[in-house]
Order: structure tokens, then C-alpha cells, then sequence
């Protein structure tokens, strides 16, 4: 099993695409810096102009932590895309191109493949969300420096300096829970098409359906809401409430676990089932 | 001697039967051919060999043990598939790296590639290869593992004659180290010189299996060419057909020496002699 795993990391590795996703990564992170940087002051001011007529705010609104929590927005869309881009066809371009016949005549079994794939999936998407980590945080605090952090959703959240470094940490986790989830949910898909570029649009669909369904929940689709992967991906956020709430977390880790499996089990199924000679 | 045996294979795809109790034996040490016309249903046979087919029915035996399915064959056998597929944003080298960390083997890349004359285009990516390359990096790819017993669909498609050559060397010098091969092919007069045994099948059943030895004194279509004009009183005998500058017959091996002595006698030399392959004639025999 484990050199399953290494088999799919080294053609993962060698794979271009695997490139391309972290350098837009890259560029995405390094756009929101330039945009903030340059306008991001007069945003902020914009942003908390109302609040600044009943409190007096000192310090530093627009500091690293800030620009971190903007670029943990990026789980919305941006980062899933970038995923899908290299997990999604993790299994069809094998199945495209022939070469998984190449690999079925060596002594492996059909379940060993497919969760070799969704093991490396997950290491990628680990390294990815960890790489990603590094270029937000570690740059924004030097580039926008320390202070409080200070945002607007479901109400004014305050958040002391002090407290803000285990609550990233946990938003990260949080986030490789969520993306790994999404992560195995593409690579499920890629095995129930044999076109890779069928399976990235799918996943994308999915993301983009489910983004829709809850932007109307509360007006047209009501209750809805806890069945969308979209929704349980943007848990990170709970972890910036200034009380977390802790039996959301919960709700959505047991929602992407049970997700996962479900998933997995679907695809291992279907994988034993599939003819590969056509 | 080790043996490997597919017995009773049936296979279909909805109505249409593919293979119909089909059964043939590998033993180490020969080469046996498979031959039959596109669609006899070798290639599906390959596949059921190498557990990517489950079949209705069949049985796999190793060494006369009953094996619980196809796929329990795959730590002995090394395959080759037809027109082979790689990872084309790998190099050949890399490709084969690979699959034998896949495999946990011990062989040397560079090695294999230059034992299949690949070692120049060792770092080339897979996606610029010709066929003939992809076909001779599928045979490096059934030996990372060592394996005593080699599955070759067609492996001599899309090879250069010089290439071909040396293919029939690499598997002589298989056979000889004590591997079995099974080997299906179109290129009938290369594989007669190395097979041992030949199995035909025509849709979806054995036609005529057997070993090459029990055959070589049958008789078989001769053709001698001759660069001048055969003389007018020239009589070759009954059974002949001649033209100016042809004269043919069927021969068996005795007869055909004795043919050469006589011409040379009357000093009428051949510049080639054509003898039609006993795997040639039973294949057309097959198909009429």
C-alpha cells in the first residue's frame, strides 16, 4: 500500500499541473497582498466607517492577521478549484490513457489502487494547505505586522493577538478536513467518468451549484443549508466567533467524515466493477 | 517442470461469445504461440490471464494447484499488453523507475532499457516515442519483476525488421534461461523459427494446438525462383507448376533436398527458395 501511495505522489510530483496550481496559488496570495497594500486601508476604513462613530479604534485594523483571514476566504472557491485541478482526475486519466491496465497486472488489487488514490490525494491537498499557510501567514505578519483582529460576520467579532494563533492553526485543520473532504469527493467522481476534463467540470459544478443553493438558503431554499459541502467547507470560520461554537464544528467534522466515506466506499464499488479494457 | 494452465474459458459480452471453453497450457523452458485472426479472441485471453477480465468461466492452474482467480498469476507472469500505455509526461527511465518501486523489485532501469535497445532515448519523455519504442519499453516493463513466465500480446507490432530480430533473440535467450512465454502474433514466419508449441483459435475456440516438432515433416508449399528462363525440355516431374522462371510445388523437407540436389545437377540454381511456414498453411487452412 505504501508504495501504491509513493507510485501516485511520484507521477503526482512529475505531473506539471501540480505545478501550475501552486504557482496561481502563489499568484493568488500575492495579488490580495498588492491589492491590500495598496488599497487596503482606505477598504478597511470603508468597511468599519460605522463603527468608527461609536468606538475609538487604535492600533492596526488592516494588520497580517487580517489579510490572513482574507486569504482564508479564498476556501470558498478559489482554493477548492485549485485542488480539483490536480485530484480530479487522479483515476480518469488513467483510465483515459490505459496506463491503469499497466498497473493491474502487477500484484495489486482494484481496492489497494483506488485508496492509494485518495491517500495521495490527501497528502496533497495536506502539503498544498500547508504551503499555503506559510506563504498567507508568515508574509502577511511581516508585511502588515501584528495587532487584533477585528472582522464583521454573523456580527463584530473581537479577537485579542493572543488568541490568534492557535484559532489560524485550528482554521487550518479545519480547512485540510474540509478540502480533503472535497479532495475525496473529486476523486470519487473520476471514478465514475472516463474523461478527466468531464470529472474536473463535475466537481466544479458541484462546488458552483452548491455555492448558489446556499447564497439563497435563507430566502429560497431554507433548511437546506446543512446538506450542501459548501456550507460544512466554511467552518473554518467558526473558529474566529469570539465564542467558538463548538457543537458546529463538531456537526460539520461528522458531516465531512461521513462524506468522505461515503465516497469511498462509492468509488471502490464502482472501481470493482468498472471494465478497464475498453 | 512449472507449468501454468487456463482451463475451460468462456467468456461474453452480452449475446456475443468471445470465448467458448478454451483451454491451453504454458510450461517454462517453451515458447507457445497463440494465433488466430483479428477477433478470435486472443487478446481477451491475454486479459483474463492477467486478472483484468473476470471470465463466466475458467480455471487458472499453477504447477497443477487450482488458483483461487487470474489474478493470483500476476506474481509469476510479467505482461504485456497490447499497444502498451505509459505515463507520457515520463521519460522512458522514469516510467519504468516506476513500476519497479511499484513492484519493490530490485532492477535496474538502465539496464532493462538497454537490454530492449532503449538506453539512448533512456531520458526521452514517453510522449515522444514511436510505437515501436512504446512496444520495446513494454518489454522492458514485463521484466523489472524477473518473472518466470512472460504474456506477450503481439509484441512485435509497429517493430522495424532489424528490431524484430533482435526481439526473437531476447525471447530465445528468455526460453533458454528457463522462462515460459506465451506470445500471440500476425508475423507467423518469425515466431515459427523460436516457438515451441502453437495453439490456433478462431473465434472463440481452439482450432489446432499441438508442438512444432510433430509437424516439421509435413508437407508445405515451395517456391524456387530462378533468374533465367527455365530450359523448354526442363521436366521437374508431376505435382509441379512452372513458369518461365518459377517452379512450384508441395514438399516435404526430404523432398525439397532432393528437388535442390537435382537442379544443382543440372546446374539450375535457384536464387531464393521459398518454403511456406507450417504455422502459415494451418493458419490459412483455419481461416478457409
Amino acid at each position: 500500500m505504501i508504495r501504491l501511495v509513493r507510485f501516485e505522489l511520484f507521477k503526482m510530483v512529475h505531473r506539471p499541473r501540480t505545478y501550475l496550481c501552486l504557482g496561481l496559488m502563489v499568484v493568488l496570495v500575492a495579488l490580495i497582498f498588492w491589492g491590500l497594500k495598496t488599497e487596503g486601508e482606505n477598504a478597511v476604513k470603508y468597511v468599519f466607517q460605522a463603527l468608527e462613530k461609536n468606538f475609538i479604534i487604535q492600533g492596526n485594523m488592516l494588520n497580517g492577521y487580517f489579510v490572513t483571514f482574507i486569504i482564508l476566504n479564498t476556501l470558498w472557491i478559489h482554493v477548492p478549484v485549485l485542488i480539483v485541478i490536480v485530484t480530479g482526475d487522479l483515476f480518469s486519466s488513467e483510465l483515459e490513457s490505459g496506463t491503469i491496465r499497466l498497473v493491474l497486472t502487477r500484484p495489486v488489487s482494484r481496492n489497494q489502487v483506488a485508496l492509494s488514490k485518495f491517500l495521495a490525494a490527501l497528502i496533497f491537498v495536506f502539503v498544498f494547505l500547508l504551503f499555503w499557510g506559510l506563504i498567507s501567514l508568515w508574509p502577511s505578519l511581516v508585511l502588515f505586522g501584528k495587532g487584533d483582529l477585528i472582522v464583521v460576520f454573523n456580527g463584530l467579532q473581537i479577537l485579542e493577538e493572543k488568541e490568534l494563533l492557535w484559532r489560524f492553526v485550528s482554521a487550518f485543520g479545519f480547512a485540510f478536513l474540509g478540502m480533503g473532504s472535497f479532495a475525496i469527493f473529486s476523486v470519487a467522481v473520476s471514478f465514475f467518468t472516463r474523461k478527466s476534463l468531464v470529472t474536473i467540470l463535475i466537481s466544479l459544478g458541484i462546488l458552483v451549484i452548491s455555492t448558489l443553493v446556499q447564497t439563497f438558503s435563507s430566502s429560497l431554499f431554507h433548511g437546506w443549508q446543512s446538506f450542501l459541502i459548501t456550507y460544512h467547507l466554511a467552518q473554518w470560520q467558526l473558529f474566529f466567533y469570539t465564542d467558538i461554537d463548538w457543537p458546529g464544528i463538531q456537526q460539520s467534522v461528522c458531516w465531512l467524515l461521513g462524506f468522505s466515506a461515503v465516497c469511498i466506499v462509492a468509488s471502490l464499488i464502482r472501481f470493482n466493477r468498472i471494465k478497464i479494457t475498453e | 517442470m512449472s507449468m501454468i494452465e487456463a482451463r475451460d474459458l468462456v467468456l461474453r459480452y452480452g449475446s456475443q461469445t468471445i470465448l467458448d471453453k478454451v483451454s491451453f497450457s504454458l510450461q517454462s523452458g517453451r515458447i507457445t504461440a497463440l494465433i488466430g485472426p483479428n477477433g478470435a479472441g486472443k487478446s481477451s485471453a491475454f486479459r483474463i490471464m492477467a486478472g483484468l477480465v473476470t471470465p463466466e468461466h475458467g480455471e487458472a492452474w499453477f504447477d497443477h494447484v487450482l488458483l483461487k482467480s487470474f489474478k493470483d498469476l500476476r506474481k509469476s507472469c510479467g505482461y504485456l499488453l497490447e499497444a502498451p500505455d505509459f505515463y507520457p509526461y515520463l521519460s522512458g527511465k522514469e516510467n519504468l523507475d516506476l513500476l519497479i518501486r511499484l513492484s519493490g523489485s530490485h532492477a535496474d532501469a538502465a539496464s532493462l532499457l538497454e537490454l530492449v535497445g532503449l538506453a539512448d532515448a533512456a531520458d526521452k519523455k514517453v510522449r515522444n516515442y514511436s510505437r515501436g519504442m512504446k512496444q520495446r519499453l513494454g518489454m522492458a516493463q514485463v521484466m523489472t519483476d524477473d518473472p518466470a513466465y512472460l504474456i506477450l500480446d503481439e509484441p512485435f507490432n509497429g517493430l522495424d525488421p532489424e528490431v524484430r530480430e533482435q526481439m526473437l533473440a531476447f525471447l530465445t535467450r528468455m526460453k533458454n534461461q528457463g522462462k515460459g512465454i506465451l506470445v500471440s502474433t500476425h508475423q507467423l514466419d518469425d515466431i515459427e523459427t523460436i516457438t515451441d508449441d502453437f495453439i490456433f483459435l478462431n473465434r472463440g475456440v481452439v482450432f489446432l494446438s499441438g508442438a512444432m516438432h510433430d509437424y516439421h515433416d509435413e508437407r508445405q508449399n515451395v517456391t524456387l525462383f530462378f533468374s533465367t528462363p527455365l530450359p523448354g525440355d526442363f521436366d521437374p516431374g508431376a505435382g509441379f507448376t512452372r513458369s518461365p522462371n518459377t517452379l512450384k510445388a508441395t514438399l516435404g523437407i526430404g523432398e525439397t533436398e532432393d528437388l535442390l540436389k537435382n537442379l544443382y545437377a543440372k546446374g539450375l540454381v535457384p536464387y531464393r527458395v521459398n518454403r511456406s511456414g507450417i504455422l502459415h498453411d494451418k493458419y490459412m487452412e483455419m481461416t478457409r
